[in-house]
């Protein structure tokens, strides 16, 4: 039987059926969890927000555009949630420059069918995990969010000039550490 | 001769698609005779291909079960609430409709100017009577506070005028309407 699309989902939890948004959390639950494990860098604090992103976006559901995508929608409450959860939590992020090494523990559960692959996609986390949190909200909102710099500066409370500041510095800071795989 | 490198700011606006064409085709000539222009895009592209390719890390749990407990159990509370918040505001309406109608049975035979006049007279003295038969009240709790409770009996009756009754009666429930609706509504929205 096939799946049936987001828009009939999102339309059976409006009528009541709270099943169906289960299923719509089934779908979008890793990608979710991703953007929450991006921006905060802790796989604990992830999930817990991850969590809390649908809680979020059930109770929001009818401000949601049916016509419209629900991952883009769902990631970007994500998104939203978690830097007002830094805000909230590190006043100051935004002027932070403090650098974090994620724990191996971080990676467990990867499967490593190859090696090298395996080797590469724990860089490439590494790299993005060890910037500073004002850098890796705006690798998040530029790269996975696809938010122009007008949206990030608004979304983060910032003038343009320092997105662009951050944005350019974080990739500078990633083409370095990635410099094997580029 | 002296060459200007494209500097890592513009290349960086270039390939987020920030700037305006007549830029961007200037660029884009300086690309085609530069070399070292080249690279550096192409190291710039690199970082964004890889965050592209963003290895998505797998989630150790289902969400789905938590996530269904909690919005079932705040939809019960948000109902219990708008039930809560229904119930008052029929009373409400019930207690000033019945002050609103006791103020027309009031003045239903005279003009406009004259019932607006009776009404706020009406009001000013029932304020100033309330006002001092507050004043006695509070009086009499001093004393029976200091001393004892045998002074109870001495407490003054109360004779408020219907009106007067009605709109404390309509005031209470309006800034019981007011605070109670405020605090539900902010318990309804977490």
């Amino acid at each position: 039987m096939e799946a049936p699309p987001d828009r009939a989902l999102v339309l059976r939890t409006r009528r009541g059926e709270v099943e169906a948004f289960g299923e719509l959390v089934r779908r979008y639950q890793t990608s979710v969890f991703n953007v929450c494990y991006r921006l905060l860098g802790e796989r604990r604090e992830a999930e817990d927000l991850a969590q809390e992103t649908f809680i979020r976006a059930f109770q929001r559901l009818d401000t949601f555009d049916a016509g419209r995508p629900f991952g883009p929608w769902i990631r970007r409450v994500a998104a939203n949630l978690c830097i007002n959860h830094m805000r909230r939590n590190l006043p100051h992020f935004l002027e932070l420059d403090e650098r974090r090494s994620p724990s191996p523990a971080d990676f467990i559960g990867q499967p490593e069918t190859d090696h090298e692959r395996a080797e590469q996609q724990t860089a490439i986390r590494t790299a993005v995990l060890e910037l500073s949190p004002p850098h890796r909200a705006v690798i998040e909102l530029r790269h996975f969010q696809d938010m122009s710099y007008a949206e990030i500066a608004s979304a983060l409370g910032i003038p343009i000039s320092q997105v662009k500041s951050h944005l350019f510095r974080a990739r500078k800071a990633l083409a370095e550490k990635l410099q094997m795989i580029l | 001769m002296d060459h200007r490198h494209l500097a890592d700011d513009l290349l960086n606006e270039y390939l987020d698609g920030a700037i305006g064409a007549e830029q961007r085709n200037s660029i884009e000539a300086e690309l085609l005779v530069c070399s070292r222009c080249r690279r550096r895009l192409d190291e710039l592209q690199g970082v964004f291909t890889v965050l592209h390719n963003w290895p998505e890390i797998p989630l150790g749990r289902d969400l789905a079960p938590a996530v269904l407990a909690a919005v079932n159990r705040r939809s019960s509370s948000w109902l219990t609430g708008q039930i809560i918040l229904v119930s008052q505001l029929a009373i409400s309406v019930a207690l000033l409709a019945s002050v609103w109608s006791f103020l027309v049975q009031q003045t239903q035979s005279i003009a406009f100017e004259e019932r607006i006049s009776r009404v706020l007279n009406g009001l000013n003295e029932s304020l100033a009577l309330f006002s001092s038969q507050w004043a006695t009240w509070t009086a009499s709790w001093a004393m029976l506070i200091q001393r004892g409770s045998a002074l109870a009996r001495t407490l003054p009756p109360i004779e408020l005028p219907a009106l007067t009754l009605w709109i404390t009666i309509g005031a209470i429930g309006l800034a019981w309407l007011l605070g109670n609706g405020l605090l539900l509504r902010g318990n309804g929205s977490k």
